[in-house]
This record gives C-alpha cells, sequence and structure tokens, in this order.
C-alpha cells in the first residue's frame, strides 16, 4: 500500500511545492536552522534532557468512554454468509454462489434496524450467528443495538492482521481503574491479531477466573501468612521501592512515559490490594450471572464464567478493553455443519455480550473480527458446505448497543462487495484490516462525540475524505 | 590547493544544511521513531523500541532469575503451582512498559514462594553456614528482631538480588515496612514465632520481585 519513502522527495512528503526560490528554502527550515545554531539544542548535552522532568507522578485517570470488547473468530469464520453484503448501492452483488448462500436472492432478514442477514430457508435461520444472539439478547436489547459491517480483504489462517484497536481505544482514554485491558491469548493484543494504529499496554491474559482473580491481589504463601493490614504494607513497599528503583529512567530521554507506567502500576496495587480480590467477581450481580448462566459452583476454567468476567470488568470500568477469542473458526471441512455450530457459538457469546450491557445499564461496542474466511463450492444450495481458506471474502462487524435506544447511524456497511462475491479492495477499508480497524475506532471516537480522540491517537491515518466516508455512527 | 580550502570550508557547512532543514520534517534533535507517515504522535511507551538500556525479565526469565539468585536452584511445587498460576499476568516479552498492576502483584507472590522455599532451607541450616539470613533468630518471635540484623539480611538480598548494596531511601522504606508488619500482629500472633519467618518472606518477597529485580 505504501511508497517507497525513497522514491518521495522530502518537500514532497511536505506537502510543499518543490522549492525553487529564495523564500521557499527559508520556509522549508533555514530559520529554525539558524535558530538552532544560535540557541542551540546542543545546550542539551550540558544540562541534560529532563531539567524539567516531573518529580510527581501524574496517572492518568480514566476518562467515561464507552467500554469495548473485541471478539476474534481465530481461523476465519463466514462472517459473509451471516450477514449479507451488499454493493456499492446497498443492492445484493450479482451472486452468492462462493459464499454458500446460492444465488442474489439470498432470503433477508433484517435486524438492528435495516441490516441483512441470510434469512430464513425451509422455515430455518441461515444465519446461525443471529441464532445465536436472538436467544441471548432479548427483543428490547436488540432494539437498542446498532451493526455495521466493514468488509475487508485479511489474511488467512494467520495472527498478523492489524486488526486490534485495544492500543488506540486505551491511548484514547479507555482504561481500567483496577484492571488493564484483559485478553485471552499470551499477545501484545490479548489476542492472535496484530495491533493496528498503535500497540496497546500489555493486557492481563486471562486463562482461567483464578487468573483475574488472584492478579488483583497476593496469594499463595503471601496470601495465607500476611493479614490484610500487612498486606496493603507489601503493596506500599512495593510502590516505594519500584519508584525509587524507576528514579534511574528519569535521566534517559523518552523513558519518562515508560516510568510513569511502572510507578503508577505500583501505586493503583496499594488501592487493588486494599479492596481486595471480590471486586472483580461478576456474580455479585444476580442479573448478570443470569445471563451467563453463572454461580458460585462455577468452575474456574468455565468459558462463560471467564468471558462473563472480563465483559463485567471491562463494562464496569474496572478493566479496560476486553479482547475475547473464540477458537476453531477455520472450519472448512468439506460440511456446513462445523461451520454452523461455531457461528452459533459465536452469536451467542455477542448475545451475551449484548444483554451484559444491557442488565447493567451501560453501553457497549463489541467488534467482531476473524483471520481470512471461507468460501464455498460454486453452488446455488443455499447452505454450501466450506471448501477452503478465501480471504477475499473477510467482513467484521461492529456492535453498538446503547440503553437509552438504538444509536442512529447512517448506514449499515462500510464499503462494499463486488460482484467477484468479495471486499472491494479500491474502497479504503476494503483490502487493509489496519484501515478497517482504524475505521472502527474513528466510529468508536463519534459515538463518543469526541473526534479530536482520533486526530490525537490516529493522526492522518485516514484523512477528512475517508473518515467523511467510513463514519456511519450519527 | 584553493580547491582543497574550498572543500575544506563547504563540506561541513553543507553537512549542517543538510541536518538542519527539517521545517517540517521529522527533527533530527527528535526521537529517531518514525510514526510521521501516520501523523501519529510519537509518544512511544515500548522500551524496546524506544532502545531504553533496561528490559524487562519475561515470564520464564523471572522465575530462572529468582531461583538462581536466591540459590533455591530448583523450583518445588509450590513455586511451580504460583507460576502457573501466574503465568499469564507475568509478562510476555522483555518490554519494560509492559510491567502492568498484574505483572507486578505476580512477581511479588511468585517470589514469595520462592522466598519461603529460601527461607526454610535456611532455617535448617546453623547460622553461620547461611547465605542471608544468618543474623536472624528464626526461634523467637518477630519482635526479637533486631534493627542491624534485618539490616544485615537486607545488604545481603540486596547485592544478590540487585547486584549492589541497596540505597538509604530503600533501606528506609524496608525499615518501615518492618515496623508495619510488627504493628499489624495482635494478641497471640505477636509472640509466635512464625511472625519472624513471615517478615523476612515478605522482606524478601518484596527486594526480589521489586523493578531492579525483575529487569536487567
Amino acid at each position: 500500500m505504501a511508497k517507497n519513502k525513497k522514491e518521495i522527495p522530502m518537500w514532497a512528503k511536505t506537502g510543499h511545492a518543490k522549492p525553487v526560490t529564495r523564500r521557499d528554502f527559508l520556509s522549508a527550515g533555514i530559520i529554525p536552522f539558524a535558530a538552532s545554531i544560535a540557541v542551540p539544542n546542543w545546550m542539551s548535552l550540558i544540562i541534560g534532557q529532563n531539567a524539567n522532568a516531573q518529580t510527581a507522578i501524574s496517572c492518568p485517570l480514566p476518562e467515561s468512554l464507552i467500554p469495548f470488547v473485541t471478539l476474534n473468530l481465530a481461523g476465519g469464520a463466514a462472517m459473509a454468509s451471516n450477514y449479507v453484503p451488499m454493493n456499492s448501492g446497498r443492492e445484493p452483488v450479482s451472486s452468492y454462489t462462493k459464499l454458500g448462500l446460492g444465488n442474489n436472492q439470498v432470503p433477508i432478514e433484517r435486524e438492528f434496524g435495516n441490516a441483512p442477514f441470510a434469512g430464513m430457508n425451509n422455515g430455518v435461520l441461515i444465519s446461525k450467528m443471529l441464532t445465536g444472539i436472538r436467544a441471548q439478547a432479548n427483543a428490547d436489547t436488540l432494539s437498542k443495538t446498532a451493526f455495521i459491517a466493514i468488509p475487508c480483504d485479511s489474511q488467512n489462517d494467520t495472527s498478523t492482521n492489524k486488526f486490534d484497536v485495544s492500543g488506540a481505544i486505551t491511548k484514547a482514554g479507555l482504561q481500567g481503574t483496577n484492571l488493564p485491558n484483559l485478553g485471552r491469548a499470551n499477545t501484545r493484543s490479548g489476542i492472535r491479531q496484530e495491533s493496528a494504529i498503535i500497540a496497546p499496554p500489555a493486557p492481563l491474559v486471562v486463562s482461567s477466573y483464578t487468573a483475574l482473580l488472584s492478579s488483583i491481589g497476593y496469594s499463595a504463601t503471601l496470601g495465607r501468612n500476611l493479614n490484610q493490614t500487612q498486606k496493603n504494607s507489601l503493596a506500599k513497599l512495593m510502590s516505594n521501592l519500584n519508584s525509587s528503583q524507576s528514579r534511574k529512567l528519569a535521566s534517559i530521554r523518552g523513558a519518562t512515559g515508560v516510568k510513569n507506567v511502572l510507578d503508577c502500576a505500583g501505586i493503583k496495587n496499594v488501592d487493588i490490594v486494599e479492596k481486595g480480590a471480590s471486586i472483580v467477581d461478576p456474580r455479585q450481580n444476580t442479573s448478570f450471572s443470569g445471563v451467563w448462566g453463572l454461580n458460585a459452583n462455577t468452575a474456574a476454567n468455565n468459558r462463560e464464567l471467564i468471558f462473563g468476567s472480563m465483559v463485567y470488568n471491562s463494562l464496569i470500568g474496572q478493566a479496560g478493553v476486553s479482547n475475547l477469542e473464540l477458537g476453531g473458526y477455520d472450519y472448512h471441512d468439506n460440511t456446513r455443519t462445523t461451520g454452523d455450530t461455531r457461528d452459533q457459538d459465536a452469536g451467542v457469546t455477542i448475545g451475551r455480550v449484548l444483554q451484559s450491557a444491557s442488565v447493567i445499564g451501560k453501553p457497549v461496542m463489541i467488534y467482531v473480527i476473524s483471520d481470512g474466511s471461507v468460501f464455498s463450492g460454486d453452488s446455488q444450495d443455499r447452505n454450501a458446505p466450506w471448501q477452503g481458506d478465501r480471504g477475499s471474502n473477510g467482513v467484521a462487524y461492529l456492535f453498538y448497543f446503547d440503553p437509552n435506544g438504538r444509536p442512529a447511524t447512517s448506514d449499515y456497511q462500510i464499503g462494499n462487495f463486488t460482484d467477484n462475491q468479495a471486499a472491494d479492495p479500491a474502497f479504503v477499508t476494503g483490502a487493509n484490516p489496519e484501515l478497517a480497524a482504524a475505521a472502527v475506532f474513528a466510529n468508536w471516537c463519534q459515538a463518543n462525540k469526541r473526534m479530536a480522540l482520533f486526530d490525537k491517537v490516529a493522526g492522518r491515518i485516514l484523512d477528512a475524505d475517508q473518515l467523511s466516508k467510513v463514519i456511519k455512527v450519527a | 590547493m584553493k580547491i582543497v580550502k574550498t572543500l575544506t570550508l563547504w563540506i561541513p557547512i553543507s553537512a549542517l544544511l543538510v541536518v538542519g532543514f527539517n521545517n517540517c520534517g521529522q527533527s533530527n534533535f527528535e526521537s529517531s521513531l518514525d510514526l510521521s507517515s501516520l501523523g501519529i504522535q510519537n509518544d512511544e511507551m515500548d522500551s524496546e523500541k524506544l532502545g531504553l538500556p533496561y528490559a524487562l525479565l519475561s515470564a520464564e526469565q523471572t522465575l530462572n532469575s529468582m531461583l538462581s539468585v536466591t540459590n533455591v536452584g530448583t523450583a518445588n511445587t509450590a513455586i511451580i503451582n504460583e507460576y502457573n498460576t501466574r503465568y499469564g499476568a507475568l509478562a510476555g516479552g522483555n518490554d519494560l512498559s509492559m510491567a502492568n498492576s498484574p505483572v507486578m502483584l505476580g512477581s511479588t507472590s511468585l517470589a514469595g514462594e520462592v522466598c519461603n522455599s529460601l527461607v526454610t532451607a535456611e532455617k535448617a541450616a546453623t547460622a553461620e553456614t547461611r547465605n542471608f539470613f544468618g543474623s536472624v533468630d528464626f526461634a523467637v518471635s518477630v519482635g526479637s528482631i533486631t534493627d542491624s540484623g534485618f539490616n544485615s539480611s537486607v545488604r545481603g538480598m540486596a547485592r544478590s538480588f540487585w547486584g549492589r548494596n541497596e540505597t538509604a531511601d530503600e533501606l528506609s522504606f524496608l525499615q518501615e515496612y518492618k515496623l508495619e508488619f510488627i504493628a499489624a500482629l495482635t494478641g497471640t500472633a505477636l509472640t509466635q514465632v512464625a511472625s519472624t519467618s513471615n517478615l523476612i518472606t515478605a522482606t524478601c518477597a518484596a527486594m526480589l520481585s521489586s523493578l531492579d529485580a525483575i529487569s536487567y
């Protein structure tokens, strides 16, 4: 996508015409250069770079922003065969025979306002994701949810697609009061997707509920042998020791931010240890427990307890972004059965997240992604089996629930499909997961009525014209 | 000869001019990170990308380091269990900014198990043959631990865990913790000898999981 920088002259990169006059050269930097000689930055070599380094720690306060949950369907899910992607005129493309849906007269089931999903065939809903969603989210919740699809070509069966937006959203200010971002895989994003725009801070990998529970306190010997006051003192000691030992970073250029991260982690732990572990338990909310089917005896490695705990802590602001992941979506086994089962499972999870937000009374954005997609044989069958990988017909989903009513949107799709039954690569987000992720981030900023955050975090990754095409949240 | 003199004058000036023409471009006096093509503000936090001369120990490195600097050597079942429980919270890489709250709490809890093993081993040895706690009498209650005995243990741990002596600030923090630890004991706990082991174990865990022990 990007041109080789060596091919672009410096003056072109700055957006100016080629400098030819004395005035052009002056405006290109001779004056600041002269100033830098007269009052050189070399003074910093003498006085140091951190003469103004903060002596007091300024830990960022969490902003009041819409909670964000990502669901990664690892393996390449048939997203384009649950939601029915449309062309640029929002009409069906000429055929859906490679998408396992037959000709272009696919029965449509409208949901989330007007979004088209694969509808009834012989009395059964083709879209199993929608089936799963409807099984968990009630009519009131669905009536308060908006939906946006983002067709995007992505690489099959890989963790290298830059779909993850947790870094951008964290940078924009969505941070947990007691926990960092939560993830499921031991990667920087917490899922098997790479970060778009900016890498997130390290997430807590929630391999089991115990991992979440124990992450906010001392366990084993220290947990058993120290009383609560002694634990509080230990947290304070750790904060003091680490703050003292991180001072060496203050003298290093560019390390102030890292020092702050370390110092703030210690300060936060003092507060966390005092509060105790029970604050992360979703089972203290009966309605929430009901959504996920949890009770006191639910095993710590139960998936619904793990997902429910992550979502609960994100929704109440205790954690930042929650990145959930479901495996088994590389399901092209020449049947439709495996894929349908997985799709319905994904729908169940999406429905539970939506219903969770409803019972807690918080808005939420759910971003559903995968790595690549699947194709069927060129078939008129509306339930044709999956035969192989086909990333060109990838689609990401964005759900936006607001307890006050369905958020207004100008469209249900960003970009379009072509008659090749694939995402249109000519559209800005059609062939670039990172730009698709940027579009999602832009819509999240817009939903928060804080577009300045997009400029601050993502800069010019999308220009004004592109933003006007990808922002669908009113 | 004139050409040589001219070149001697103009080559350095030309070099300075090239360096100085940066009005709209990235300043040569700023960080070397190039995010300008995306228009992203340059406030990178990744210590590896920043080129900081310090790095965090990964989960595996943390465990190995703790076992090594304490001379515990081999992880017992309790250590392995705690490591497995905390694995997801411990650092997945070497970027120093990954040291978030769970990494720090997890490291301290893991260190608690390693130190428990260390204290158990040292208690079984005679005072003269101990590596760290020769100045501590584990047969008396915590109130009987002298300042000099406590400080001597701190010195031994600092040299082994941090590769240096403790600073005055660090010693002050640790002594303050000792006082708070004892003040938090009530009733029979104040006179139980186990409280001595608990204090030494907690102090050891704090030092073994502090930034200088889990980074390099």
